[in-house]
């Protein structure tokens, strides 16, 4: 079977060029951080949800505030708090005393980039919330049903060092996100940038570059993306991994994991693996892109048990063992 | 060229230098022979009394566990057919903490870049260790007689030296105690069978050299690249090429296996600094065998016979 890989690089080369536009804004005001601007712009192109994780401080927020602002789109920051209701996030009915009829006021969550920040300090029930409009990418207020935008696009933040007074979120919820992603320090070089950038004067602002129709044309040929027949099978080996690890001559993990990853791993390795190989102007997918992105997809979908975290094995641990023991095609 | 390592005088006896000069002196022999240079990592000596004729030993690895074997291999190399120089019978070489579990030898022509035959001796000996710590190879010596003039030479190469380390997990799992019950059911039928055989008066058939990982991996080539079958699918020997190739490279320089990607395996090679030109190669090999194996390209047989030549140049060169 021969494909027409060159047709699909010629699209992935019209389609692609506002990627250079949206990185070159972002670099105007976060400096380093290439990980996490690739990641987002996985999750922009993957349509997937993306769960960001990092000690303050390390221009989480500030990223996707410049991520939307270089697209010409709606773009709401919600600050997640204990008192937090489920209606100032989706909206409510308000009586109108003169017609004494309810209208509808609709939240925050009718854009199409929206920064939850701290989500795991709001109770359950607002996470809840938010995680079905995700999930439904609709909103139910009242008895009328509304679809949410398109591009839609959820980006939150937590932070992983400070658990008193937060609500964790549960592992069924954290699922739905496509990505999380664990942010780390910038280097020493980067870190003498952002001494010298941040303390100027005026503080470099980015330009709207991209309209969201360019964002779902581009997606249309992400999914064109030509993906092997051998790819498709590491990617289900990947997952099974996780879940038979002693099928893959991992016995060592057997005792360490309590539940592997889902089939929606599986959908998001796909789509995330094909982000990575149009992000690199390539039309096709190779394991370097499924092992890129493994991580980010698995390492909120693999629990451990009780003996991994008496042994300190992290999830990431895990992933990591057999992201290097599973046979590449 | 007077060379002082060179022990290659009639009748006189073998000088043999340390280990550290002998490494030296290989950087010399290679430059004088127009082979590749090897890394500081491997255990390897030479020695050349004249430029016609050159002796090297080498190992395949630095480090043994000590329930693996290494492979000790010892190259006699001379310009001309294989009848230009008569060579005496290579004996297995002393060692310590060692034991020589194996042994081969092949003979073949090469031809040069000038192109002038080169004949090439190849012994082959399976070490395996007994002990952790240090294990050594002493010299191995060669008489060898031109057979234009009539005159005897002696070669030796230098003494080696190899690490053993700890040995590595055997995959039994929980089932030891069964396959260990069936090793001794196995065992004692091989004891009445071979009971019967010597009473009865039959020869035990002598045992079959064991193949090294090199040999295994291009017979595993010709088998799987073999374009003349009907059957042959392009997209499956371009699948081989790569899958060989990297084989071939982890076992060579004792990097991840199978699980590497592309992009992993030059990383490592890159640090491992492996010479630049292999390394070239290597990723044109790979990358090329990806575009069709990942790209949806069709490939193309004669471009799949050159790239299987030049995985059967790595597997038949041990001293790249």
């Amino acid at each position: 079977m021969s494909v027409d890989i060159q047709a699909i690089h010629e699209r992935i080369r019209q389609e692609s060029a506002f990627v250079d536009k949206i990185v070159n804004e972002v670099s105007k005001v976060i400096v380093g951080q290439k990980y996490m601007i690739d990641r987002l712009l996985i999750g922009l192109l993957a349509n997937g949800h993306i769960l960001l994780e990092g000690v303050p401080g390390l221009a989480k927020t500030l990223a996707v505030r410049t991520l939307s602002a270089t697209i010409q789109t709606k773009f709401q920051r919600i600050q997640f708090t204990p008192d937090l209701l489920p209606a100032d996030l989706i909206g409510t009915l308000v009586y109108d005393q003169h017609d004494g009829k309810f209208t509808t006021k609709k939240g925050p969550i009718f854009a199409n980039l929206i920064l939850a920040d701290e989500i795991n300090r709001a109770p359950a029930k607002v996470q809840s919330a938010l995680l079905e409009a995700m999930q439904e990418r609709q909103v139910t207020i009242g008895e009328t049903t509304y679809p949410l935008d398109d591009p839609f696009l959820v980006l939150a933040t937590q932070n992983p060092i400070e658990q008193e007074g937060t609500y964790p979120l549960p592992e069924a919820q954290v699922d739905r996100f496509m990505l999380k992603l664990s942010i780390g320090y910038p280097s020493r070089e980067e870190e003498l940038e952002i001494l010298r950038r941040m303390t100027k004067k005026t503080i470099p602002k980015p330009a709207p570059v991209v309209t969201p129709q360019d964002i779902i044309k581009a997606r249309e040929v992400v999914l064109d993306v030509y993906m092997d027949e051998k790819i498709e099978h590491y990617i289900v080996d990947l997952v099974l991994a996780t879940r038979e690890p002693r099928r893959y001559g991992l016995e060592s993990l057997e005792d360490l994991i309590q539940y592997g990853a889902s089939p929606r791993a599986t959908i998001y390795l796909t789509l995330a693996s094909k982000a990575h190989a149009f992000l690199r102007r390539r039309g096709y997918v190779t394991p370097e892109d499924v092992k890129a992105v493994a991580m980010d997809v698995l390492r909120h979908r693999v629990i451990p048990t009780f003996e991994a975290e008496a042994e300190e094995k992290t999830s990431e641990d895990i992933v990591r063992t057999i992201l290097n023991n599973v046979e590449t095609p | 060229m007077h060379d002082p390592c060179s022990a290659g005088s009639r009748g006189k006896s073998t000088t043999i230098l340390p280990v550290v000069a002998g490494l030296a002196v290989l950087a010399l022999v290679n430059v004088v022979h127009g082979g590749a240079v090897r890394g500081a990592d491997s255990l390897s000596a030479a020695v050349s009394p004249a430029p016609e004729i050159s002796i090297q030993a080498f190992l395949d690895r630095t480090e043994v566990p000590q329930n693996r074997t290494a492979t000790l291999v010892v190259e006699l190399r001379w310009r001309g057919e294989l009848d230009r120089y008569e060579a005496s019978k290579v004996d297995p070489p002393v060692v310590s903490n060692l034991e020589i579990v194996g042994s081969g030898s092949s003979s073949r022509v090469e031809v040069d870049q000038s192109g002038q035959p080169v004949s090439v001796q190849t012994h082959r000996f399976s070490l395996k260790p007994k002990e952790l710590g240090m294990a050594y190879i002493e010299p191995v010596v060669v008489l060898y007689t031109d057979t234009r003039t009539g005159i005897s030479r002696r070669l030796s190469t230098q003494r080696l030296q190899l690490n053993v380390v700890d040995p590595v997990r055997e995959r039994r799992g929980r089932h030891g105690f069964v396959y260990a019950l069936g090793a001794v059911a196995i065992a004692a039928g091989g004891a009445v069978y071979y009971f019967r055989r010597t009473r009865g008066g039959v020869p035990e058939p002598a045992p079959e050299p064991e193949l090294t990982w090199e040999e295994k991996l291009l017979a595993q080539l010709r088998e799987e690249v073999d374009l003349r079958k009907s059957a042959f699918q392009l997209k499956e020997g371009y699948s081989s090429v790569s899958r060989i190739a990297r084989s071939y490279l982890a076992n060579r320089f004792g990097l991840g296996g199978l699980e590497l990607t592309t992009d992993e395996l030059l990383r490592e090679l890159r640090q491992k600094e492996v010479d630049e030109r292999l390394i070239a190669q290597a990723e044109e090999l790979l990358r090329r065998c990806d575009q069709v194996r990942f790209g949806g390209d069709a490939g193309d047989p004669s471009e799949l016979s050159r790239l299987a030549g030049v995985l059967e140049w790595w597997l038949t060169r041990p001293q790249l």
